[in-house]
């Protein structure tokens, strides 16, 4: 089928499109689509992704600013046409839950068609409500969650188990060692607490995080979180990198990825691991070491005895007892550091899918997930649209209530944070 | 706040009741009152302007730095415009000059750009030569706290890693070397990990204090005159006489961007991918990024054509030229219809017929380029890795590369200055440091043209040398 892409809003011309949107694929056949419709009109839970992005409201307290808050957020869609047009609407907004309902089911009439839209994705606040975008002459965005993308894709030069966009259970290690950087990194460095992890629906996984601190964050500074983690040769760690070495990293590559990812074994991952070594070093004022070299023959030396993890040491050995701990730090984090997906965190206009949405071209539910299962969790058993329709207690239940339960926390953690910054509340 | 009365003619110090000396600060963070005549308003603000354009002057000849020999200098003309340093009458006259100026420079971008851009450098110099931990706690007003002694426990090993990182002794680790400050007011600290970060804090070591001052004063300055603009009217109401004295208070011009608005010279489209090699390297990513992938997105498309217009390409060539640039994407037809209204309107004759001026560096690097598709900006803001890999790609050597790349780190116009005298060899024309992307392409010009006349001359010697040799 020959999709194009259109949009019905002037100001965003298509070589904008990219770098707001992730992926772009996918289209919808009509049995789908039928069923799309009943999972919007009786699942998609509504009424939690309206707390969910309006409980922290920057526009005061209560129930009238969290609508306010509500209503001034951007929501877009994308539909696919029975010839294949696809058509983007952007700049939405919605003051009622049914109208969002009407907009994802396609009855309603601003939607321009009547079709069923694929996805639903979530913007920043605006100065104004973005359906009245056209009526100001001031529309600036003023204020999103911090959102973290992580495509396993991007790591597809260092994994071996999957290509392209595959996802197994091997390679979701990549993307847990990384969620759960994010959440030691944004508690310690930041004292953020509200961070929601959310499986893409095929290949990556999103992090959202609803502090009102971070929903109020300029883009340079999204920008800066992202640069402040960047790893540069170095032997001494900055402090949260440190911490992230010694509990997440090292041990995640020591216990999985030398195994998992077959570095040792794999032809191909040897000579990159191998590349990853210096040719040379100066130790001293005089002496010029060989590392490569050194290593290259004392693994042929232990070749077939030696597990992985007595491979590895023996190379780490090395490094630490020349003092050349910079090399061991440039091996793990190549392997193991989350690799950002920048431009959706960096900035505040992108949108992201919402979660609890279909998937358009796996079908999967972009189910939320918490933080002390994501080791167990297995993005190949995740339901499926048709699976939700019938057998909806095993197959979307539980997540819609560990969706309210995390909103439950939120509500908990907001108080308390209202009554630390309002002394009248005592 | 603000008394006037036109019977005083001079300060002196039985004059100046009501003045709360103990506010004075160098960062001006509280307004007093004052009392004081119109006469000596203007006077304060012409001298503040002339002390403010001769330090600019004085930073733009000695690019490489502080010097102690500068430090005489400077302050040299601080008791020369604002009165020696003990006299109470210069602190009068230092803040009532200084909160004049914020009223005076509001209205136009480009004078408040000049005008924190001045002061900063006052800021800078005043520092230079005095105890830094005794103006710090100025600035718990702007967020900053000392660590508690519980915290400077508990964060011992990250402080460690800060005194250890810059350089500092250990000595240094003792809880006045340090402050904390919300992360979201020391962008550029965090984006090159020089604090540690904890619960929303940046801990700061103490060699950082002064480029943060900095920082953290200009932020405020910019905060604070936006807040003078939007309370003009009430001011002119309130005070007629002294907002038209202010109206002609103005700032000195030096290489004013408007110099390149009109320009006499004419240049062909064709002559510009030959030109673009010589051009500051803003310019030259975005001519590069045009030509490759057929686009350029409109903050780029806005400095770039402007920019080009400020060198003397007309509105008809440029028309010509980016539609040729855009036809690998844009039809001729869909160009005239999508695109060709901006140009036009940059040339003045769209909208509100208002011509564009070419973007001066202060402009250019307020913009905040997002995306890979997004490339105006000023590129020595980038990554270093980023900048390292263009440049190594424009075929600068490795060496030079370094170089730039280092300067880049602290002082963007200098990188670009460097870049300047790599692509210019030998040249002995340009002496300050670049403001302008236009003044860059017109420094170059005037090389150029001399290495052609020195050209000419060669050859004209040649050829009487010829005759010479027929002669023999
Ligand atoms: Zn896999």
């Amino acid at each position: 089928m020959d999709t194009q892409t259109k949009t019905n809003d002037n100001d965003i011309n298509d070589e904008d499109m990219d770098d707001i949107f992730g992926d772009t694929e996918g289209s919808y056949e009509l049995d789908n689509k039928v069923s799309l419709r009943v999972y919007y009109d009786q699942y998609f839970p509504f009424d939690l992704i309206y707390e969910w992005l309006s409980i922290n409201s920057l526009f005061g307290h209560g129930e009238a600013s969290q609508i306010r808050f509500f209503e001034r957020r951007e929501f877009s869609s994308r539909i696919t046409k029975m010839d294949g047009t696809t058509f983007v609407t952007r700049n939405r907004s919605f003051s009622k839950l049914d109208d969002i309902k009407d907009y994802l089911k396609g009855r309603n009439p601003n939607n321009n068609s009547i079709d069923v839209a694929e996805r639903l994705d979530i913007g920043p606040i605006y100065s104004c409500e973005p359906i009245k975008k056209s009526m100001v002459t001031d529309y600036t965005p003023l204020y999103k969650e911090i959102v973290f993308d992580i495509d396993i894709n991007d790591y597809n030069d260092i994994r071996v188990c999957c290509s392209d966009t595959s996802l197994c259970m091997k390679c979701w290690g990549f993307l847990a060692v990384a969620a759960k950087f994010v959440e030691m990194y944004m508690k310690e460095c930041f004292g953020f607490e509200q961070l929601l992890y959310v499986f893409s629906g095929r290949r990556g996984l999103h992090v959202w995080v609803s502090d009102q601190r971070a929903l109020s964050l300029s883009s340079e500074a999204r920008a800066n979180i992202i640069k402040y983690v960047k790893y540069e040769r170095t032997s001494v760690l900055l402090p949260i990198l440190q911490r992230g070495f010694d509990e997440l990293f090292l041990p995640y590559f020591e216990q999985h990825v030398l195994e998992e990812q077959d570095i040792f074994g794999n032809a191909a991952q040897y000579k990159n691991f191998l590349s990853k070594l210096p040719l040379e070093v100066r130790v001293g004022k005089k002496t010029i070491i060989h590392p490569l070299d050194q290593i290259k023959e004392k693994m042929l030396e232990i070749k077939d005895q030696a597990t992985s993890l007595e491979k590895w040491r023996a190379i780490s050995d090395y490094f630490k007892q020349n003092n050349l701990m910079e090399y061991v730090y440039d091996i793990v984090f190549h392997y193991t550091l989350p690799r950002f997906d920048d431009k959706v965190t960096n900035h505040i206009i992108h949108l992201l899918k919402s979660p609890f949405c279909i998937h358009p071209s796996t079908g999967k539910l972009c189910v939320p997930i918490d933080l002390k299962d994501i080791d167990q969790f297995n993005p190949t058993k995740v339901p499926l649209l048709n699976s939700i329709l019938s057998t909806p207690k095993v197959s979307f239940n539980p997540y819609r209530a560990s969706f309210k339960n995390y909103i439950e926390q939120m509500k908990l953690k907001s108080q308390q944070q209202i009554s630390i910054n309002d002394p009248t509340s005592f | 706040m603000l008394r006037t009365t036109n019977k005083k003619t001079k300060i002196e110090e039985e004059e100046i009741k009501g003045y709360n000396s103990s506010l004075y600060s160098i960062v001006y963070a509280n307004v007093p009152t004052f009392e004081c005549n119109l006469t000596q308003i203007e006077h304060t603000c012409l001298d503040r302007i002339t002390l403010l354009d001769q330090i600019v002057k004085l930073k733009d000849s000695n690019p490489k730095g502080n010097s102690t020999s500068l430090d005489v200098q400077f302050f040299g003309l601080v008791t020369q415009y604002l009165g020696k340093h003990e006299h109470p009458s210069t602190k009068l006259k230092d803040e009532l000059s200084h909160f004049m100026c914020r009223i005076a420079m509001c209205d136009s971008e480009e004078d408040k750009d000049w005008f924190i851009n001045a002061e900063a450098l006052l800021l800078n110099f005043r520092l230079s030569t005095n105890d830094l931990t005794t103006h710090l706690e100025q600035f718990t007003e702007f967020g900053w706290s000392k660590l508690t002694t519980q915290e400077f426990e508990t964060y011992q090993k990250d402080l460690e890693y800060l005194v250890l990182t810059s350089n500092g002794k250990p000595i240094d680790l003792d809880i006045n070397s340090f402050y904390k400050i919300p992360f979201e007011d020391v962008p550029k600290l965090v984006e090159h990990g020089k604090v540690v970060l904890k619960k929303g804090w940046a801990i700061v070591f103490k060699a950082y204090f002064r480029e943060l001052i900095i920082c953290t004063y200009r932020n405020y300055l910019e905060f604070a005159i936006e807040k003078v603009k939007q309370d003009k009217a009430r001011f002119k109401t309130q005070y007629p006489e002294i907002a038209e004295i202010l109206r002609g208070i103005t700032r000195p011009t030096i290489v004013n961007s408007k110099l390149y608005g009109a320009n006499s010279s004419h240049i062909k489209k064709e002559q510009i991918p030959e030109l673009s090699k010589t051009f500051p390297l803003c310019m030259r990513v975005m001519h590069d990024h045009l030509i490759s992938y057929g686009k350029l997105m409109h903050d780029g498309r806005l400095q770039y054509g402007t920019f080009l217009k400020g060198i003397g390409l007309s509105l008809d060539e440029a028309l010509g030229f980016w539609k040729n640039a855009f036809s690998k994407r844009v039809t001729s037809s869909e160009f005239d219809k999508e695109y060709a209204y901006q140009f036009r309107h940059t040339y003045g004759q769209e909208g509100k017929g208002i011509s564009y001026d070419p973007y001066s560096c202060e402009k250019i690097q307020r913009t905040f380029p997002s995306g890979k598709e997004q490339v105006h900006g000023c590129p020595y803001l980038w990554d270093s890795e980023r900048l390292e890999k263009k440049l190594l790609e424009l075929g600068i050597d490795p060496s030079k590369t370094y170089d730039i790349v280092e300067a880049s780190k602290t002082q963007s116009r200098m990188a670009c200055t460097k870049h300047f005298h790599f692509l210019h060899p030998n040249n002995n024309n340009l002496t300050g440091v670049i403001n302008h992307p236009n003044f860059f392409f017109e420094q170059s010009k005037i090389y150029f043209k001399q290495i052609d006349e020195k050209n000419k001359k060669s050859k004209e010697n040649s050829k009487n040398n010829n005759g010479d040799v027929v002669l023999d």
